[in-house]
């Protein structure tokens, strides 16, 4: 192979490059530049230069959780999943590696979560609500809140089965939704006539007529009882004289009263003495006629007087 | 290897015996291209005269195909990138959009159309003058590679449409990544940080793993399967049209196959 046969006769003609083995050598050094550089960015990109620090989370499901997953703090991405492994308890340890710099936004208080959608990858979030707190030592372990939207599907379905059998019964043609809505529409309907919502309340037109023309009436009448009561001369007046009236007889009648109980006082002394009061029984006994037919006018003045008074015409039939 | 070779040419050949004759061909090729690998990878190899061919040859490859490729990646890959970002949006599933570019492009499209291009543009091409200069010289494969052929004609080209796939390669991944970082966060360099985190996601060690082997397995087939199909034995070629188009089919069958070993080690 030290000695290779002479070219063949009928060989191809051998092309020229100027300076070749200089431009193959740029170019072999172009191709592991690029190869060098890419890998190094890769490397960076993945954070093999940046100083971290340990974080494990503790979930009871490791289902869409790999490495190289971001671990995120008000949506930038502050950690990297390195790991996942289940415990001896069978419980699934995820090992985070946070980077130094964004340690700060993890405090001793921070809750974790890990979010599945139905559409995308899981994810991961730290909340911190207290700033001031400690910082999250070294190697922590914290438990993880999942919440994940495949789980809700079925409690979603009842319900917006539920709902639906509901909408369906209330949307019938018997419903009673339905019953009621016409029944609005009725209404609404009666509103829209003269009479407004009156005849909508009272269910048809006349009846609304009926309770205009009552109210009218009703007016009437107290402007009527207004000026036979109020008026001058009115049966107020007159009530107030009678009263004033009536005062006064009863005033009289306390007399006559205070009288008949002296005259009785006399007539105890006149019973013990009988003979001399003999004389005097006469005019006793007018005086207390007197009295008694005083009273008896009184009363029955009362009786004719407002609002004693009774309907006392005798009717023919 | 000629009694196969024979009996899959034969008019009562069928079945069995073509299935063999096929088998024998592949394991035939394969030797032979280790065989080059190992040539090429020899420092015997590199003498004076055997450099300048070389250089020659990678310099001639590397003019042929790295600016015609380089503006037609360029050119797939601002249609992807756009495609991929708008349909993105359009589902509201934009923070997608560049994982999903990068890995599309880098990683799958472009070693795999960087592969086919040298095999289009140098490798049917290398068949042709190879298959050419072989019928020079007939006898068995083994005394063809000790012959002067091999040093003067094979080798340059061998190593040289293998340097051209893994630039081309690197070339318009870079181009690609460029150019999707363009696409999706425009001309600012705000965008930087999160790029480098998705490419950092998208780039785990067992994807960056299996390109550069996809690369590598890609430069030696488009490097070696086309010299293999042009030193086969002239007695048994029809013509020279004939085997580039068997070299052709074959590479395409080995690239199909390394494509798929690559995504089923990456994705299963």
């Amino acid at each position: 192979m030290d000695q290779p046969d002479p070219p063949p006769q009928n060989s191809l003609p051998e092309p020229r490059v100027p300076y070749a083995e200089l431009k193959a050598t740029a170019l072999l050094l172009l191709i592991a530049t690029l190869i060098c550089a890419f890998v190094v960015y890769v490397m960076a990109a993945r954070g093999v230069f940046e100083e971290t620090q340990d974080l494990v989370l503790l979930a009871d499901d490791s289902e869409g959780v790999i490495p190289g997953m971001n671990l995120t703090f008000s949506g930038f991405p502050i950690g990297r999943v390195r790991r996942v492994e289940l415990a001896t308890d069978g419980s699934v340890r995820i090992l985070i590696d946070v980077l130094r710099k964004d340690a700060q936004w993890l405090r001793s208080t921070s809750i974790f979560t890990m979010e599945r959608s139905l559409v995308g990858e899981t994810k991961i979030r730290a909340f911190s609500g207290i700033l001031t707190d400690p910082p999250l030592p070294e190697g922590a372990e914290r438990k993880v809140l999942r919440g994940d939207a495949n789980e809700q599907i079925p409690q979603v379905m009842t319900a917006m089965r539920t709902l639906l059998e509901n909408l369906e019964r209330m949307t019938a043609a018997d419903s009673a939704l339905n019953t009621s809505l016409g029944s609005l529409q009725s209404v609404t309907d009666r509103m829209r006539g003269p009479h407004g919502a009156l005849a909508g309340l009272l269910g048809s037109e006349d009846n609304a007529r009926k309770l205009l023309s009552t109210l009218e009436r009703t007016n009437t009448l107290l402007d009527k009882a207004d000026k036979r009561l109020f008026s001058p001369g009115g049966v107020m007046d007159e009530s107030q004289a009678a009263i004033t009236q009536l005062h006064g007889m009863l005033r009289e009648a306390r007399d006559s009263l205070k009288k008949a109980d002296a005259l009785l006082v006399d007539a105890q002394a006149i019973a013990a003495n009988t003979k001399d009061a003999s004389t005097d029984l006469l005019t006793l006994r007018r005086e207390v006629e007197h009295s008694l037919r005083k009273t008896t006018q009184l009363i029955e003045e009362i009786n004719r007087k407002w609002p004693f008074a009774r309907d006392t015409e005798i009717r023919l039939p | 290897m000629n009694e196969s070779s024979l009996a899959s040419r034969s008019p009562h050949g069928a079945g069995t015996p073509r299935l063999l004759g096929g088998l024998a061909g592949a394991w035939r090729s394969l030797r032979f291209s280790a065989l080059l690998l190992v040539m090429v990878a020899s420092p015997a190899t590199y003498t004076l005269e055997n450099r300048r061919r070389l250089a020659t040859q990678i310099c001639l490859t590397c003019k042929q195909t790295v600016p015609v490729f380089t503006l037609l990646s360029a050119l797939l890959s601002l249609v992807l990138v756009h495609i991929v970002v708008v349909t993105a949006q359009s589902y509201g599933l934009s923070q997608f959009a560049l994982g999903t570019v990068v890995r599309v492009l880098v990683v799958e499209l472009l070693p795999l159309a960087a592969a086919l291009f040298v095999a289009l543009r140098a490798g049917a091409a290398m068949n042709a003058e190879i298959a050419t200069l072989r019928r020079t010289q007939p006898g068995a494969p083994r005394r063809v590679i000790e012959s002067a052929l091999i040093y003067r004609v094979v080798l340059p080209r061998v190593a040289g449409s293998g340097v051209a796939v893994v630039l081309l390669a690197a070339i318009s991944g870079g181009l690609a990544l460029l150019l999707a970082y363009l696409g999706v966060y425009g001309f600012t360099p705000w965008g930087i940080a999160n790029f480098t985190r998705t490419v950092g996601q998208v780039f785990a060690p067992g994807v960056l793993m299996a390109l550069g082997l996809k690369t590598l397995l890609f430069a030696s087939a488009v490097a070696t399967v086309p010299a293999s199909a042009g030193l086969e034995n002239p007695r048994r070629d029809p013509g020279e049209s004939v085997t580039v188009l068997h070299g052709t089919v074959r590479l395409f069958a080995v690239l199909i196959g390394i494509e798929i070993l690559s995504l089923t080690a990456e994705f299963f």
